[in-house]
């Protein structure tokens, strides 16, 4: 046997403690039930966690209720719709003379001009819009709805939105109207020209 | 998860099986005490398991496990620099040993404990592991030419200490790692 051979065989000789594989494994299994422990503590953690914040925001938000985030009213959409339309002019409705005749509507004395005729949407609500202009170039917007598709009427009759000045109608038991006009008309005014339009209270509307 | 786990240990449980002798065997040579391999081999088990994430190739386990057991090794010898520690014949034989092995054994316990840790440690991974030269040279991170160089130098002394040196005594004064150059054999 060669001196190299020998070496190699005498490294191999020492023994090895009969328990040595059992410590071990014992060992490994030690480390192996410390990390499940250690596991399932930290998805313990985890989920107190996690259920300790939702109570906290549930507390908060009972606490603290959320500030409703208003729904914009009738008057305020109508308003709304008529500033988005003041560009608009014309006449969308065919032969809206004869409409507005049919309707037992009467034209303002030649001092107003009709300057949009229109149907819309407002608010999931069918309406129509009317635009008259003054002599002097003043306009002021009616907004027209059934009253029959409105849930909720407003009870208020007058006030202020923007830079218009508003006033409610109801000239017939079918419709409600929105006049929108400026601070420089009169609500006196406005107030006599609805009644003039209007003023055949036996007519029925079929505005919309 | 805990399926992954159990194989986990599965695999571990049969690395165990397969080189825990090999490795106490190492540090048996590299220590020359008994109980200080032990606690070696197993802290290389324990560091290893909390590490195996950093097992790459399971082909390479063993590898892997001789590298935690040297750093565990050097460690060791950080820890216990200023101790020294006898050896007796108890710590390499066994009742199974003839008188001539018994005799040889001595002997080469005794040359291996008068070469320096680095001579040591190659004579080891090449003789009692049987790497090659460019197995030793990835363990121990240096080029394949020193691992030849560096294993020559290692057989010359231990070859002069077995053939020189008076190892007559039962028992030696063991410094478990000594600095190259630090022992006139070599």
């Amino acid at each position: 046997m060669s001196e190299q051979k020998r070496l190699e065989d005498l490294f191999t000789q020492p023994s090895v403690p009969k328990d040595l594989q059992t410590r071990l494994l014992h060992n490994l299994e030690e480390q192996v039930a410390a990390e499940r422990a250690h596991g399932k503590l930290r998805h313990w953690r985890i989920g107190l966690a996690f259920s300790l914040a939702a109570n906290i925001l549930l507390a908060v938000l009972l606490a603290f209720p959320r500030a409703q985030t208003p729904v914009p009213s009738l008057l305020d959409m109508a308003h709304a719709h008529v500033q988005h339309e003041q560009e608009l002019s014309g006449h969308f409705v065919a032969n809206d003379s004869d409409w507005l005749a049919r309707q037992g509507i009467r034209l303002p004395a030649q001092s107003y001009n009709v300057a949009l005729t229109k149907k819309c949407l407002i608010g999931m609500h069918q309406a129509s819009h009317i635009r008259l202009s003054t002599a002097e170039h003043s306009t002021f917007d009616l907004i027209i709805f059934a009253k029959s598709s409105l849930q909720d009427l407003p009870q208020a009759v007058a006030g202020k939105l923007g830079v218009h000045r508003w006033l409610k109608f109801e000239p017939r038991s079918e419709i409600l109207i929105f006049a929108f006009f400026p601070p420089q008309i009169s609500d006196a005014d406005v107030q006599y020209l609805i009644h003039h339009m209007f003023q055949d209270a036996s007519a029925k509307s079929t505005l919309l | 998860m805990l399926h992954r786990l159990k194989q986990e240990q599965a695999s571990f449980a049969n690395w165990i099986e397969a080189h825990h002798d090999g490795l106490y065997r190492y540090a048996l040579w590299m220590t020359g005490n008994r109980e200080v391999a032990v606690d070696c081999v197993q802290e290389t088990y324990y560091q290893a398991w909390k590490g195996r994430a950093s097992l790459k190739d399971k082909d390479k386990v063993f590898s892997w496990l001789l590298t935690i057991l040297r750093r565990t090794v050097y460690r060791e010898y950080e820890q216990r620099a200023a101790n020294t520690q006898f050896i007796t014949d108890s710590a390499f034989l066994t009742e199974q040993h003839d008188e001539r092995d018994c005799s040889e054994l001595l002997d080469l316990c005794k040359a291996m404990s008068a070469l320096s840790t680095m001579h040591r440690d190659i004579l080891l991974l090449h003789s009692l592991y049987g790497m090659s030269y460019q197995e030793i040279s990835a363990i121990l991170q240096i080029p394949s030419g020193t691992v030849m160089s560096r294993l020559s130098r290692a057989r010359g002394a231990l070859e002069k200490i077995l053939n020189h040196e008076d190892l007559s005594d039962t028992t030696l004064q063991i410094i478990p790692f000594k600095k190259s150059g630090s022992y006139q054999h070599e």
